[in-house]
């Protein structure tokens, strides 16, 4: 179309009202001009012989305006106001369709947002796509020192490992056939310190060509370019956004300043952008976030001064590597390259074991970076993705429903208007115009609801014990996708109804029997409409199925005995070990820490341990009750502070609790737990009983008294045999950072923030860590139990929501159709309630059809989810049982309330307003 | 119709008439049928239904233009005139009207 056409258009649209008026003016002329000549010729109603000449005024002036060429826009604007209108007419019929679309789109959009950004989106790089990641193998495990590796077994008997030596990284870096190869490590959790403000954080090591290979640069300052870079003779460390923004408010002035890592000094050489968060956007293993980056060759600073010195460039195996393959054809030599120079640089033994085994090289995509994220969301994510697919599924379809129904309520008004010489095309325009103004309103609503969705599911997500450090917004291809999404419902429910709802028969409708014509084309959709109702009862059944048994789960979990008393109780963690205290000071920070928290008000007890209770970790090993040469007895062990047992309420059954005494003295002593007090003894009686903890150490430990079981790293499993130890006295050298458990007095506000005040005060640079409740730290561990109940029980709600609107649009239209039908019957006698009773048989045998399909299903469906329930079968009958019955219940009322008008309906009026 | 000696007008010949009606000065829609109809001796015969959307399409189309005139009785009617575009389009197709008929006229006495 020209510009000058739609400029003709436009202002043919504005003067549409005179250009209608001209063309009724020209066509009367005519009929004037053609009776005047009829009469002449003596016709005797000369007026109707003109207008029969004439033939069809209307399809003239429907053709005229055809020609005119503005009927487009004109047309569209008039189905516009005509949408309008019918969609006001029918308030509920609208609010429900745009409702349900809103869920299904909105639905679709969140996930589908979170989908690509954990498991879709590749690396904020250069070309990601020639991004590799080297790890390597061998047919069996090979022994030689490894650290933050990661790999093993996979499942054919071969063996894997990400890491490599300083010396195989080097060889690597000079080989031709991978090109620019760059090593990175992360170093962990780290205590960061910035202006005299203590802060916990992720830090890695990665080798100077790191963001010249990646091709990230810094949106401040420039990032490090050599392994052992220095800014004024401290080491440069380039900062992620979120850090920047966390410890310097994002002050441009942060370039050159002095960060604190574990208590040595670094200089901010640069600032990464806010979209690159690493290259793995889930961090690494006990580090979720890396903060800060530092040059690879200074890896050894960055270690605790109580810590073993590690030979970090020695034959250690600790580099994860990287590199770009352009060309994906020499992939096979790449990996002949590397894998002559793993078995090179490989130290004597391993190389021994080797023998004359070449040794695998795999070349992982690294588009999308590391994979920890991906993996472990990768399942709930997916299984998601198909629930909100099949909610999107349903919607359409019963919203196609509604509509077939409304367009054969709607037949009469439609054949008197193809009967008044619309065209079909302009009756189907204007039903598709309908079902786009209702798409683009659930569209909209949808959008609007996703926004909240994501910010709600990140938040399900996040609560686990890492959180997810990415960025969820709604891009512009999501946005395409719910457009897509929108559009295709539009097609699907608008589109077919229209078509059909035209092909009706003209004249036996016009002729007043319609029946003929809606029976034929009823017939089909009825049966259709019964067999969809009956599948959305059965995804209902599954999905409050499997609800009900995860809730029971996290209700039996929830209500398992602890053995210790979880409520009004704060956790936090602290390291000093990083920052270079010894045994001696770090004793003595952990002491005055304790009697600084003591005087917080509000607190009434403080004591400590090595694990924190339920996190997922032990202390675990062997203990030798009856010297070096007696057998060996495995337990649990926790290294404790004074007071422990009694600020966690496990209660003392015999003997004396661990006292502030034990921890200054060199006589060793245990407290055990029933468990561990049966395997020591037979009898049970072990007070003043001694054990070793290894055959080769000579001091014995005393039992000094027995406590009753509790629960130690998890909820479920048995409760641990379990020994309390004073942590002063740990057989493995002197615990580097501690869990602190502060009990508080019950309604009294005792903040974190009062608990930094605390450890800033014994020491500004320690950071507070992992700062939660103690229920809060059991629910972290429940975080997949949580994650799938929430999202199944909402997506139940949505399903059962879904297929009541299913239920309540189907009998609302069966009734409205058989008025005539019901009024004979109430005219003949029938009563109401009788009538009620029918139309509710056969309302009812669709859903126990759904409910026996639903059960079916449920039988195989909750098989998947049998690994995670805890207390309660996959087969519950309880809980199949009572979610068959609450959906009944509910379906039933949905089909119930439309199904009362029978008692409304007037049997006269009834039979007169066919 | 009624009248077997009465031709309805072939497919797209409409327009040409149309034109050629038009070629010998303006006329209001009605005069346009009336002289289709008084010219071919009353043979072809205009389906009035069809002539207005021709018209409109015509114009449209920038053959013929329309304006608002005084008709022979006193009334207003809207008149149209050739453009020289019109003109011009007359002259094609009449000389492949020309060219057809005279072709399937030679064709039919051949045979």
């Amino acid at each position: 179309m020209r510009w000058s056409d739609v400029r003709i258009r436009l202002r043919a649209l504005r003067s549409r009202d005179r250009a209608e008026a001209e063309l009724d003016e020209e066509l009367r002329f005519h009929l004037e001009m053609e009776a005047r000549k009829q009469r002449a010729a003596g016709d005797a109603r000369p007026d109707d012989s003109a207008l029969v000449n004439f033939g069809g005024l209307e399809q003239v002036r429907e053709q005229c305006r055809d020609v005119r060429g503005l009927t487009l826009l004109e047309n569209m604007a008039r189905d516009f106001r005509y949408g309008v209108r019918v969609l006001r007419q029918s308030p509920v019929f609208t609010a429900v369709a745009v409702l349900s679309l809103a869920i299904g789109i909105g639905a679709n959009t969140a996930v589908f947002s979170l989908y690509d950004t954990v498991l879709l989106r590749v690396l904020p790089v250069r070309e990601p796509k020639e991004l590799t990641i080297v790890r390597w193998g061998a047919q069996r495990e090979l022994s030689f020192n490894a650290t933050w590796a990661s790999g093993g077994g996979d499942g054919r008997g071969r063996w894997t490992k990400n890491v490599f030596s300083w010396a195989i990284f080097q060889e690597m870096r000079r080989g031709s056939k991978l090109r620019e190869v760059f090593g990175f490590s992360p170093l962990g959790p780290v205590n960061l310190a910035v202006n005299g403000r203590a802060l916990a954080g992720g830090a890695m090591v990665a080798s100077g060509n790191f963001y010249q290979a990646l091709g990230v640069t810094t949106i401040l300052g420039r990032p490090f370019s050599s392994d052992d870079e220095t800014i004024d003779g401290l080491p440069a460390a380039v900062i992620s956004y979120r850090f920047w923004d966390r410890a310097f408010a994002r002050d441009a002035g942060a370039i050159g300043r002095t960060v604190y890592v574990n208590g040595k000094p670094c200089a901010v050489a640069g600032v990464t952008s806010r979209d690159f968060v690493g290259i793995s956007q889930g961090g690494f293993m006990r580090t979720p976030e890396v903060d800060v980056t530092l040059p690879i060759r200074t890896r050894e600073l960055w270690e605790g001064a109580g810590a073993a010195k590690v030979a970090w460039f020695g034959d250690l195996f600790w580099i994860q590597v990287m590199g770009r393959l352009p060309d994906r054809t020499q992939e096979q030599a790449a990996i002949s390259e590397l894998a002559a120079i793993v078995v090179a640089g490989l130290p004597e033994e391993p190389r021994r074991e080797l023998g004359r085994e070449i040794p695998d090289i795999f070349l992982d995509e690294g588009a999308q970076g590391l994979d920890s994220l991906r993996s472990s969301y990768r399942k709930p994510l997916l299984i998601l993705m198909a629930v909100v697919g099949l909610t999107l599924l349903m919607t359409c379809v019963n919203l196609a429903g509604l509509l077939l129904a409304r367009a054969s309520a709607r037949e009469k008004e439609i054949s008197l208007r193809l009967a008044l010489g619309a065209g079909r095309m302009r009756i189907i325009r204007q039903l598709l115009m309908e079902g786009a103004m209702l798409s683009i309103l659930g569209g909209a609503a949808g959008l609007l609801l996703a926004y909240w969705a994501v910010q709600g599911l990140l938040a399900l997500l996040s609560s686990g014990t890492a959180p997810i450090p990415v960025q969820v917004s709604l891009d512009f291809r999501v946005l395409a996708f719910a457009g897509a999404v929108s559009m295709l419902a539009t097609g699907l429910f608008a589109l077919v109804p229209a078509l059909r709802a035209t092909r009706i028969d003209l004249l036996s409708s016009l002729k007043g029997d319609a029946a003929r014509s809606r029976v034929r084309f009823e017939g089909r959709r009825a049966d259709g409409n019964r067999v969809l109702l009956a599948i959305q009862v059965a995804v209902a059944v599954v999905l409050v199925g499997s609800a009900t048994l995860l809730t029971r789960t996290l209700v039996n979990l929830r209500g398992l005995p602890l053995g210790f008393n979880p409520q009004q109780m704060v956790l936090f963690d602290v390291a000093p070990g990083k920052n270079g205290y010894d045994e001696a000071r770090g004793n003595q920070l952990y002491a005055r820490l304790t009697e600084r928290l003591k005087e917080i008000p509000g607190v009434t007890g403080v004591s400590m341990s090595g694990q924190r209770l339920i996190s997922g970790w032990v202390s675990n090993g062997g203990i030798y009750p009856d010297g070096a040469s007696g057998v060996r007895v495995r337990s649990h062990f926790n290294f404790v502070g004074a007071d422990f047992l009694e600020v966690m309420g496990i209660p003392l059954l015999y003997g004396r609790p661990i006292t502030t005494r034990d921890l200054g003295s060199s006589v060793r002593v245990a407290v055990v737990n029933e468990s561990l007090a049966r395997k020591l003894s037979s009898s049970g009686a072990v007070l003043g009983r001694r054990f070793r903890w290894r055959d080769r150490d000579d001091r014995d430990v005393e039992v000094v008294g027995v406590v009753k079981d509790a629960k130690y790293d998890r909820l479920r499993g048995e409760m641990p045999a379990t020994a309390y130890v004073p942590y002063t006295q740990r057989p493995f050298g002197w615990p580097q950072e501690m869990s602190y458990a502060v009990r508080i007095a019950n309604q009294s506000p005792v903040s974190g923030a009062a608990i930094a005040r605390a450890v800033a005060s014994v020491d500004p640079m320690l950071p507070v860590m992992q700062l939660k409740t103690q229920e809060a730290q059991i629910d972290d561990t429940l975080s997949q139990e949580r994650l799938l109940a929430s999202v199944i029980g909402l997506f139940s709600g949505i399903t059962l929501v879904v297929a009541c609107i299913g239920l309540y649009g189907s009998v609302a239209y069966s009734v409205t159709r058989r008025v005539h039908e019901i009024g004979i019957r109430l005219a003949l006698g029938a009563r109401p309630a009788a009538v009620l009773g029918m139309l509710m048989r056969q309302v009812m045998a669709v859903i126990a059809v759904g409910l026996g399909l639903g059960l079916a299903c449920a039988w195989g469906a909750t098989r998947v989810i049998g690994h995670m329930l805890f207390g309660v079968q996959p087969h519950d009958p309880m809980s199949l049982g009572g979610a068959c019955v609450a959906v009944l219940v509910i379906t039933a009322i949905a089909a119930l309330l439309p199904a009362r008008r029978v008692f409304r309906i007037e049997p006269l009026r009834a039979l007169r307003c066919e | 119709m009624s009248n077997p000696s009465r031709l309805d007008l072939l497919q797209g010949t409409l327009d040409l008439l149309i034109l050629r009606t038009l070629a010998t000065g303006p006329h209001h829609g009605w005069a346009i049928a009336e002289r289709i109809q008084q010219i071919s001796e009353d043979v072809l015969r205009v389906n009035q239904g069809s002539l207005y959307p021709a018209l409109h399409r015509l114009e449209h189309q920038g053959l013929i233009k329309a304006d608002w005139g005084v008709s022979e009785l006193g009334r207003r009617a809207r008149f149209y005139e050739l453009t020289r575009q019109g003109r011009k389009q007359l002259e094609v197709e009449t000389e492949t009207w020309n060219r057809m008929s005279g072709a399937i006229g030679r064709v039919l006495k051949m045979a």
